[in-house]
């Protein structure tokens, strides 16, 4: 009985001579070369484009790496694996064992790579929120995805966020981000008046997409009125700038029309946000 | 019966303008002298200390043809209608349209100053005059010097439109540069009518302008310039050398940020603007920031001070046009 055991564990492997090692080492090395090469291409190509292009180059990266990776599978399993049904459903369950006990996350975490990669939810040069963290996707990995915040730190979240998470995505794959700068008057001030004045504001920013529409919106608080300009950068990465400048220019306008802005006292202040 | 040749300079609606077609050839050098360029490291270029010995263009024939165009509209006292003429910078449609418009004595429209333009205690209007009885037509020689894009400087222009569209103008020409006009179409989003233009040079037309015909060299400046009379000119005296080497554009800085695309986009937007005008539209970028700009894109032939005013240069516009649309900026139709 044990020796039959051996014998079906050992026929479902192959006997590998040096050729096929060969092979393997070949195939193997040949796949993480050229994974390599666009990965380091293509974001150099990518540095040098803007807008469309860009993102469309950077997204090519994960793609091409998981069509190579399954090649490089395909072609690798047959010469170790007699490819019956027999030997796929044994190895299969052994490797559905591994992977329930000891690799559980890491695995998940690779397959909602593929599952990012097929659905993308997130694209390199995308503009993510992730469990409160906002970056730009610098890197798609086989297990995790590389964001790089506004002060340049870099956070790594695993793919497995995307099962049970919201996914917060600013620009969608596109060049377009609407970007929204804050203003705060007091009540009296003439809303039509701050409405024209602030779509002014945004029409003469060099960062705006002069294709997308501009918006302000106004709500009532307590303190006074919150107005939000609302507009979208010529490039994803301009967003900080684009809004510093619609603040900047935006309270000098506002401060020439003798408007107000709300102030509130810091005890008023602690009780509205805690 | 032989073919009667095109004429050189032909206007028509901004909807019939056709570039010239660029040769595939012309777009793979151009990719490939792009790529070197990233690759090998950057060789230092003299500016442009050259006297070039141009093509000089004569409008005459230009202004003649507007006639064909605009005699039955002009003399109809009963049509008090607008024609509106837009153009690229450095065609020459502005010159041909002021000698066809001293020929007629068209009343010249007075332009804002634009050092008021932007005060806000100040608001300078538009000094359109009641329509006469002779429904004499007047002409606005340059609406993009009529504005700045700053906060408080698109008042003239919007009262201008607000008052030559409701017809209170009376029968008027308007001249724009083609990039103001893009933007202005946001300012202003009121389609409009008769919208003319110079027909874009192709190799024909080129060729009658005085340049004789080369192997596909005349086809690579149409498609160069394109179309665009100004541009082509300025790059005819490497073509009459009969030099075999490909048209030497201006080459781009090697650190290019916002704020260099930023200085050529206003300089286009505004058909030039002085240093202080440049600091009012642009805020976001720091005085001295500003300073290295002019100085970088000066040094490489991109940009001339004329008259107080900076300018993209005919030679340096179809780099900086390509500049600003691999980053993209918003466009004009040429």
């Amino acid at each position: 009985m044990e020796t039959g055991s051996v014998k079906d564990v050992t026929g479902l492997f192959k006997s590998l001579d040096g050729f096929a090692i060969f092979e393997i080492v070949v195939i193997f090395a040949l796949a993480l070369a050229v994974v390599w090469l666009t990965q380091r291409v293509l974001p150099w190509v990518a540095a040098h484009l803007h807008g469309k292009r860009r993102l469309y180059t950077l997204a090519m990266v994960p793609m091409i790496r998981i069509v190579v990776l399954v090649i490089a599978l395909v072609m690798i399993i047959p010469r170790i694996i007699e490819p019956t049904l027999q030997n796929m459903v044994a190895t299969l369950g052994a490797a559905g064992l591994a992977i329930g006990f000891a690799l559980k996350d890491y695995v998940s975490s690779l397959i909602a790579g593929v599952v990012a990669i097929h659905e993308m939810p997130y694209r390199p040069g995308d503009w993510i929120e992730v469990d409160g963290c906002y970056g730009e996707v610098t890197h798609i990995g086989m297990r995790t995805v590389e964001l790089v915040t506004n002060d340049d730190t870099v956070i790594w979240v695993p793919h497995l966020k995307l099962w049970d998470n919201l996914i917060h995505n600013a620009n969608n794959g596109g060049p377009s981000l609407m970007c929204i700068a804050e203003f705060y008057t007091q009540p009296e001030a003439d809303a039509y008046q701050i409405r024209d004045a602030l779509e002014e504001v945004a029409l003469t920013s060099p960062y705006l997409q002069l294709g997308k529409p501009i918006a302000v919106t106004a709500a009532e608080q307590p303190w006074g009125t919150k107005y939000r300009l609302k507009a979208y950068p010529i490039d994803p990465r301009q967003q900080f700038q684009f809004i510093t400048d619609m603040t900047a220019r935006g309270k000098k306008r506002l401060m020439e029309l003798d408007v107000r802005f709300a102030k509130i006292e810091s005890d008023e202040a602690y009780e509205l946000t805690h | 019966m032989a073919e009667e040749p095109e004429k050189t300079w032909q206007w028509v609606t901004v909807d019939d303008y056709e570039k010239p077609a660029v040769p595939t050839t012309i777009k793979i050098k151009k990719w490939w002298k792009k790529f070197v360029r990233w690759i090998t490291p950057e060789q230092e270029q003299e500016g442009e200390k050259e006297q070039s010995q141009v093509l000089e263009l004569s409008f005459d024939t230009a202004a003649e043809a507007l006639d064909d165009c605009f005699s039955d509209w002009l003399n109809d006292d009963d049509d008090s209608s607008l024609r509106w003429i837009i153009a690229p910078p450095h065609s020459g449609v502005e010159e041909a349209v002021q000698k066809w418009a001293e020929k007629h004595s068209l009343r010249e429209m007075s332009l804002p100053d634009r050092k008021s333009l932007c005060d806000p205690a100040d608001s300078p209007m538009p000094e359109l005059s009641p329509k006469s009885d002779d429904n004499k037509p007047w002409i606005m020689p340059q609406l993009a010097h009529s504005f700045l894009r700053q906060t408080n400087g698109l008042r003239w222009v919007r009262e201008f439109f607000s008052q030559v569209l409701s017809g209170e103008a009376g029968k008027g020409v308007i001249v724009c540069d083609s990039w103001a006009w893009a933007f202005l179409e946001k300012v202003w989003p009121v389609p409009v009518n008769q919208l003319w233009t110079l027909q874009g040079l192709d190799q024909n037309a080129l060729e009658q302008l005085g340049l004789a015909r080369g192997d596909g060299r005349l086809r690579a400046l149409a498609a160069l310039s394109r179309g665009n009379a100004g541009v082509a000119a300025a790059y005819s005296d490497r073509y009459q050398r009969g030099s075999e080497k490909a048209f030497e554009t201006p080459a781009l800085p090697s650190e290019i940020n916002d704020a260099t695309a930023f200085v050529c986009y206003a300089l286009l937007l505004h058909r030039g603007m002085s240093k202080t005008q440049l600091v009012q539209v642009l805020p976001i970028v720091s005085g001295s920031q500003l300073e290295i700009q002019l100085q970088v894109l000066k040094q490489r032939g991109l940009i001339e001070l004329e008259q107080e005013l900076w300018y993209v240069t005919p030679r340096g516009y179809p780099v900086v046009r390509e500049l600003l649309m691999s980053r993209g900026f918003w466009l004009d139709r040429f």
